[in-house]
């Protein structure tokens, strides 16, 4: 009876110590953050905005040799971040569904497609770097509403964040630092792109 | 007598401890114009972060802000964050303007200067620069038997602190001067059976130091 209790206390023991070894080894984050309206003049042009269900729920997961296992969930940023990039650059934001658009949507200009194509980060454990990194690159393509590919555009940002509390929290503002990064670089110079300048140029109304 | 001097010798190595742990510091400011703050204006601390290498610490941000706010002579703080959101994108890294003449290209942005208006801020203070670890040595061995335990040894490192603070006039469109601090700080732990730390923060004397000086700064009225 005795050495029954026994057993099954070391058995419940031994479960808790495992999982709690597994839990400091695995890191779970979703990314949150600010992302404010760009400040630039708004450019007179209605977009239709279609979110695919790659980037609405895109996940990474990585898992670094003896060290830990990570899933960063970054659906919801990607979609506020996007959503308020979008609004403060152009006069109208439109979310659609399909590509061609539908009759309802004729009167849209273009159609923005984002993918977030790469990410890349680093927490680390040991030495003198103090800082968490990201690196995200999205992909974002510009399509005629009927279809037809005008561009696309690679913009890649970086951000680091000083770990001084939890790893999580400093990876969670490295990525926001980076996707700030990406969303001012859209808003500043997204009409020197070349082909979309000469799409412009040659195609919209409102814009010319 | 022995113990005694036993005694002597432990009060001599702590005071040479003491003594040692330290922080030197180097302080230049400078002022290029014979501006003050006024009642209603407002400062705003932003760190340079266009280096791949190194950034003003957040910490070190926040700390010279808070220290700002605070005492007799406090000024009105506008908070970092809040000031890089209704300015968004344009005191981004990759997008913050790097010397008066691309403020002054910002500014004349009506929108923006309006924003920046309504903010209240009048100072806009970049600090720029990191405190990194210059120098460490020395081993602590600790051992522990049936009878106790104990350790023995000396570890011992070196932090430097070095910051520039530069201040901008948002009115005057110009760059009021700046402040350079060099903090270097000394730590030791001494384990004689128990390690003592002796830890220096040449961080926290920096941030306090500039704070103090940014106060003089903006509120004595004299040039070079």
């Amino acid at each position: 009876m005795f050495s029954h209790l026994y057993c099954n206390r070391l058995i419940t023991l031994s479960l808790l110590l495992l999982a709690l070894l597994l839990s400091s080894c695995s890191n779970s984050i979703k990314i949150s953050g600010s992302f404010p309206e760009p400040l630039v003049n708004k450019i007179p042009l209605k977009i239709g905005l279609l979110l695919n269900d790659s980037f609405k729920s895109y996940k990474h997961e990585e898992t670094i040799p003896q060290q830990s296992s990570w899933l960063i969930d970054m659906g919801d940023a990607n979609i506020q971040m996007i959503s308020n990039i979008l609004s403060g650059t152009f006069e109208e934001i439109r979310i659609i569904n399909n590509l061609p658009v539908g009759p309802l949507d004729y009167d849209l200009d273009i159609v923005i497609t984002p993918y977030l194509d790469k990410f890349e980060f680093e927490v680390p454990i040991t030495g003198n770097n103090l800082y968490a990194e990201a690196w995200i690159q999205y992909e974002i393509n510009f399509h005629e509403i009927g279809g037809k590919e005008i561009t696309k555009w690679l913009i890649s940002g970086y951000g680091k964040y000083e770990i001084s509390g939890s790893k999580e929290q400093s990876l969670n503002n490295a990525a926001i630092v980076a996707m700030r990064e990406i969303g001012a670089t859209f808003s500043t110079s997204i009409l020197n792109q070349p082909d979309l300048a000469y799409w412009l140029e040659n195609n919209s109304k409102e814009y010319n | 007598m022995i113990i005694n001097l036993y005694r002597l010798l432990l009060l001599i190595l702590s005071c040479l401890f003491i003594g040692a742990c330290g922080v030197t510091s180097r302080m230049e400011p400078y002022k290029a114009t014979n501006i003050t703050i006024g009642e209603d204006d407002s400062v705003v601390i932003l760190a340079r972060k266009h280096h791949a290498s190194h950034e003003a610490e957040k910490s070190l941000i926040d700390c010279i802000s808070t220290s700002l706010g605070r005492g007799r002579d406090s000024l009105n703080v506008y908070p970092s964050s809040d000031f890089e959101n209704n300015l968004y994108p344009w005191f981004e890294p990759s997008t913050a303007p790097l010397d008066t003449d691309s403020l002054s290209n910002l500014l004349s942005n009506i929108e923006i200067h309006e924003r920046i208006q309504k903010t209240g801020v009048r100072f806009l203070i970049w600090i720029d620069g990191s405190t990194n670890r210059t120098a460490s040595g020395g081993t602590i061995s600790c051992a522990a038997g049936v009878s106790g335990a104990g350790c023995m040894g000396l570890a011992w490192w070196e932090d430097d602190s070095r910051y520039d603070a530069t201040i901008w006039d948002l009115e005057e469109v110009n760059s009021a001067g700046s402040i350079y601090a060099d903090y270097l700080g000394r730590s030791f732990v001494p384990a004689i059976i128990v390690p003592i730390p002796l830890i220096a923060r040449p961080q926290a004397e920096a941030c306090r130091g500039i704070s103090d000086q940014i106060k003089i700064f903006l509120t004595s009225s004299y040039e070079n």
